[in-house]
């Protein structure tokens, strides 16, 4: 676009905006106040489900936004079936209020006493299931649903004309809202659910059985987000992905508000909903940014957010692991060998194997490091990024950039990209790590948002949605990188460096220190660390690997677009990370690379693959929390256990754990 | 902190059971690739242009190569219905040897995943046809193999590297999103494969127009330049555009301005607003659209958006006070919005009631084959893959560097009117319908009545205008 209309439009908008301001009349106030009150209501629904099951349970419900759509699209197979929308109103909430339910029994209730992290992935992967789901059933179409006739055209209040289904929506919504605020004041059920927010030991001394009220407030949750997706369906349309935005929106309201405090929730519901109605008109060009902003100031200047009860405790939530699984050397034997067999790929091209896999397989590297600089900072610090896609993105833009301007050469992207995704994780890093678990999930997740809003509105910078292709690569001229086979060696050598820098750093002094920070950050700043310090450094680190893992990619996709940005490939690092095993930094390798292999393999068989991956990713949250590489050491474990017991009976006397160097280096430690 | 991994008590039969888990799924992984390796060998063979060379022997003295191509064609005649219900899987057979192979990356999930599903549909009764009536291209069976992009640029271009390399494409259709378009039409000038997409942005046929892609689906200003004049003669001079903040729609709005602005009535584009991609929540627009003076909206917003932009309208009684015009009103969007959409002007993309024998055999077929109406994306890969067909069989090969010299010029009579496909941008040149959207008559979405046809050369944009350089294949 000629630069000229951009900057005329730019002010158009902002003279626009004053016009408006000057201009301002009764009847915009009456849409103003109405539209926010009813858009607000739908936030209240939303967001104090998911502040209450925080609150109590601890659990940062990811599947909110779900929730929203199997609200929504429940409505309209009751509204298919009977006919009524009342009806609907009534049995579509409830009936997620059961599937919540079912769902916290057989899956959260049994990781309650695990680490956020955990339940952040099960209902990631809990998302990516239910949203298959909902397309197999109903199809991937946007569903239509009527408004009831009763409540369809518009009503006269005074000068204006206002639908009359958004002036039920703000009446019934206020509805369950002040019935769910009496539930909590003056119920028994409200009153433990309050007390557990608060302490939730003490409650349990009283010798209430938090795990049912657990499930009663998932439910209830659960209940509202799908009244809120009822509410919605009628105006805003039924379709999969329709969870999505108000999730965000959600995340932002319950840090506003203050985490656990339905109160707050109400009242940012409500604060955030006139800010997003009154943006839109004052203030049009900052539309994609303003509620990022607004997150950002509040966790400057009051992190528990307006009536926030829940202390942002710094060293909360930490990771422990009850077996410290070490990083596998290099210069292990298994690795050489690994490494050789890799290396020999490439040479059976044409012969053995067709070209396209040798792609694939350089891909597979490319996702093992990006889930490697994710294991960096989660299994060695314990800090939950949820936005690791930035530094992808970023990474790849770079690249993009500057091959697309200033020269072909690899090496010159290379540089422009480190040195942006280091500086983006080092602002990021000093914004957020100062908070721990959630939040920093939270803030992560929001600045990746961030980056992606821009990328997608910027066209003439990144190309817009439509991406950026770029033509041809090379490393100091002679190498050309669109060769599949140099890719791959290019692909594997970066790989196996961030690998052995990793290992080097995580076996350093300043790893140490990281680990000890994992453990107890109270601990370490007891023994005079500045945490803060290590852990944006350790942060910044992995911002690195993360940005060239960007940079492999779009080397060998030539092309880049902002999806590369969008939170789900922060959510899909995390699936190879936790697949592969926190803190071993071989385990995310793996796990990335197969998590690669298996999307390849299920797409040609399986149209829901996101589902089948989602499966596994439950599963492997409950069951294996260790990942792949758990398995790997149990096996090595059962070796040396035999080998123990059968000298203990042959000679009668304790032995080594490690005799032989072929076992795996890992011991395994019980720690309580 | 409670240990769930507390060893000795169920930490064995755990690890048991993941360790069989574990090495049952390596196993069957490790199977499975192999299996898929060796299925993709054939393809790849056959891709060769060997076996091109062979059809083209059959052709000339109809020899044993007619009859073993009719072999084919009795095996081969199956596959396209295969693959009609065919979720991505390479046509359930390994490809005979000699079939030309249609590689065809649609988006099958995500947001547009319904417009996908519409194109596999097109594009399945198309090779039909093509084997059935046509005698397949230059004599050989057609068989189609789909991809989804799941709507990711990367990821189609991946799928199309995919159809080309795996499969063995011989011609890339599809496609629906404008970036997932440009950036497989990108890789296939790259690996010179003829491309016909549905999707696309101006530039596509214009700034970044390429040897090897062919678009018969209407460019951004021709449907600005249909749409906008008409309007503004029509329905008003005060104009207030609303579009989605992403490349789609930014198209629209530049594109729609250009006209309006350009137009030599005095026409007041009131002003000018947007919203992100995905937006649900017009209230705030449509509020203030209904305090202006505008006298007609352009929606510059398309699929989900432009039903809930619709759907909000009509609760504001917005269409009673102001007339709404969209470029995107398709037969899916006006079923899900009912009689809502009634009264809405806009582009007829496809004029399916049109009783032109070449539309009338389109529909027959199609909804023969499918028990459905199609819609713009069928009807859009119906028409490129029967004019492909018709280049390849006049340039007696499949070839890129043959077939793109026979597709310039080409002319055809389509569902959608006569239509030349231009040499110097390889968009295609034709009229354009604008109507409005009327109560359902023979089936149950809503209608429309055409209201004027602006003729194709009125339409297009002149070759020296579209920023088109064509370079060498």
């Amino acid at each position: 676009m000629d630069p000229t209309v951009a900057l005329g439009f730019g002010f158009g908008t902002l003279d626009g905006a004053v016009v408006q301001l000057s201009n301002l009349n009764v009847n915009q106030l009456l849409y103003l106040l109405l539209n926010g009150l009813a858009l607000g209501v739908l936030y209240v629904l939303m967001a104090s489900g998911m502040s209450v099951i925080f609150g109590i349970t601890d659990i940062l419900n990811f599947a909110h936004g779900v929730f929203y759509m199997l609200g929504a699209y429940l409505a309209f197979t009751v509204i298919g079936a009977t006919g009524s929308y009342f009806i609907a109103l009534l049995v579509a909430p409830l009936a997620v209020a059961v599937i919540g339910a079912g769902i916290e029994r057989s899956t959260l209730n049994r990781i309650y006493d695990r680490q956020p992290l955990y339940h952040i992935l099960l209902t990631f992967g809990l998302v990516l299931v239910i949203t298959d789901l909902v397309r197999l059933v109903w199809g991937s179409d946007p569903q239509p649903v009527a408004t009831p006739e009763m409540l369809s055209g518009a009503v006269k209040l005074g000068p204006i004309f206002y639908p009359k289904f958004r002036l039920f929506t703000i009446g019934a919504g206020a509805v369950i809202a002040v019935s769910t605020w009496a539930l909590f004041r003056y119920t028994q059920f409200g009153l433990v659910v309050r007390a557990g927010a608060q302490d939730q030991g003490t409650v349990r001394l009283l010798g209430v059985d938090m795990a049912k009220y657990f499930t009663l407030v998932f439910a209830l949750g659960s209940l509202l987000a799908g009244a809120a997706g009822v509410l919605a369906a009628p105006f805003l349309g039924v379709e999969p992905t329709m969870g999505n935005q108000i999730l965000i929106t959600a995340f932002i309201i319950v840090i506003v508000g203050g985490m656990g405090s339905y109160l707050g929730s109400v009242v940012a519901a409500f604060v955030i909903a006139f800010v997003e109605t009154l943006g839109v008109v004052f203030v049009p060009e900052l539309t994609g940014y303003l509620l990022y902003l607004i997150m950002f100031a509040i966790l400057l200047f009051r992190p528990e957010g307006i009536l926030g009860t829940y202390e942002v405790r710094k060293d909360l939530a930490k990771l422990s692991f009850t077996e410290s699984i070490d990083p596998v050397r290099l210069g292990d034997r298994r690795v050489i060998a690994l490494i050789g067999v890799l290396a020999l790929v490439p040479l059976g091209i044409h012969r053995v194997i067709p070209e396209y896999y040798v792609g694939v397989i350089s891909l597979m590297f490319v996702w093992g490091l990006f889930a490697l600089s994710l294991d960096v900072v989660m299994g060695y610090i314990g800090l939950i990024s949820f936005g690791h896609a930035a530094f992808f993105g970023v990474g790849a833009y770079a690249v993009a950039l500057t091959v697309g301007t200033a020269s072909n050469s690899f090496l010159l992207g290379v540089a422009v990209a480190v040195v942006a995704t280091t500086a983006i994780a080092w602002v990021i890093g000093a914004l957020s790590v100062r908070f721990s678990g959630v939040y920093f999930a939270i803030i992560t997740f929001a600045a990746a948002q961030l980056i992606y809003e821009f990328a997608v509105s910027s066209p003439d910078i990144t190309g817009g949605s439509n991406g950026m292709a770029i033509t041809t690569t090379s490393v100091l001229g002679f190498l050309d990188l669109t060769d599949p086979v140099v890719f791959y060696y290019l692909a594997l050598a970066v790989l196996v460096g961030c690998y052995y820098v990793a290992v080097r750093v995580m076996d350093s002094p300043f790893g140490r220190v990281l680990t000890a920070i994992r453990e107890s950050e109270r601990r370490a700043s007891f023994l005079g660390y500045d945490t803060n310090k290590y852990k944006r450094r350790a942060f910044s680190l992995s911002g690195a690997i993360g940005g060239l893992a960007g940079v492999l990619f779009v080397t060998y996709q030539q092309f880049i677009s902002p999806d590369a940005l969008y939170w789900f490939v922060s959510g899909d690092a995390l699936f190879a990370m936790i697949f592969g095993g926190i803190g071993t930094l071989y385990g995310p390798v793996l796990g990335g690379a197969v998590l690669k292999g298996l999307e390849e393999v299920l797409l040609t068989y399986v149209d829901q693959w996101r589902l089948v991956l989602g499966l596994i990713l439950v599963l492997f949250v409950i069951f294996a929390p260790r990942g792949l590489a758990s398995i790997f050491v149990g096996v090595g474990e059962r070796l040396e256990e035999t080998d123990i017991r059968q000298l203990l009976r042959e000679r009668g006397r304790d032995t080594d754990a490690e005799t032989d160097a072929d076992n795996p280096p890992a011991t395994s430690e019980e720690r309580r | 902190m409670v240990d769930p991994d507390k060893p000795g008590d169920s930490t064995p039969n755990r690890r048991t059971i993941l360790k069989a888990v574990g090495a049952s799924g390596v196993a069957t992984l490790a199977g499975l690739a192999g299996c898929a390796g060796n299925g993709e060998q054939t393809p790849t063979d056959g891709g060769d242009g060997g076996d091109g060379g062979d059809g083209g022997d059959g052709g000339d003295g109809g020899d044993g190569g007619n009859g073993s191509d009719g072999g084919d064609g009795e095996d081969g005649e199956p596959t396209p219905t295969e693959t009609e219900t065919s979720d991505g899987t390479p046509s359930g057979t390994v490809s005979a040897e000699g079939n030309v192979v249609v590689g065809s990356p649609v988006p099958l999930s995500g947001a547009l995943a319904a417009l996908g599903e519409d194109e596999q549909r097109g594009i399945n009764v198309a090779v039909d046809y093509i084997n059935e009536e046509m005698g397949g291209i230059n004599g050989r069976t057609v068989e189609v193999v789909f991809e989804d992009t799941e709507t990711n640029p990367a990821t189609g271009r991946e799928r199309a590297r995919r159809l080309v390399e795996q499969e063995g494409a011989d011609v890339l259709v599809g496609c629906v999103s404008g970036a997932v378009t440009n950036s497989v039409a990108d890789y296939a000038y790259d690996a010179g494969m003829p491309f016909w997409p549905y999707g696309g942005s101006e530039s596509t046929t214009g700034s970044s127009c390429a040897p090897t892609t062919f678009r018969y689906v209407y460019s951004a200003s021709q449907d600005a330049r249909a749409g906008a004049p008409w309007s503004v003669e029509n329905l008003g001079t005060n104009v207030w555009i609303h579009y989605a903040d992403y490349s789609y729609g930014q198209s629209i709005r530049d594109e729609w301005r250009r006209q309006i602005e350009n137009h030599e009535m005095d026409t007041n584009i009131v002003n000018v607003t947007s919203t992100s991609l995905g937006t649900s929540d017009y209230s705030s627009y449509l509020s203030q659209i209904q305090s202006s003076n505008a006298d007609w909206v352009l929606m510059g917003v398309t699929g989900s958006d432009l039903i809930a932009m619709i759907q909000q309208a009509n609760q504001f009684g917005l269409k009673q006070q102001k007339d709404l015009v969209s470029q995107n009103l398709t037969i899916p969007i006006r079923g899900a919005l009912g009689s809502a959409v009634v009264g809405v002007y806009g582009n007829i993309r496809y004029a399916h009631k049109s009783d032109s024998e070449s539309n009338q055999l389109f529909v027959d077929r199609f909804t023969s084959a499918h028990g459905q109406m199609p819609s713009e994306p069928a009807m859009v890969m119906w028409t490129s893959l029967l004019l492909h067909a018709r280049g390849a069989n006049e340039a007696g090969s499949v070839a890129t560097a043959d077939v793109v010299p026979a597709l310039e010029d080409i002319q055809s009579d389509t569902p959608m009117g006569q239509t030349t496909i231009r040499a110097c941008d390889h968009q295609a040149s034709r009229p354009y319908p604008m109507g409005r959207i009327t109560e359902p008559d023979e089936y149950e979405f809503p209608s429309y009545e055409i209201l004027d046809t602006r003729p194709a050369e009125e339409v297009i944009e002149p070759c020296e205008e579209t920023g088109c350089d064509m370079p060498s294949l």
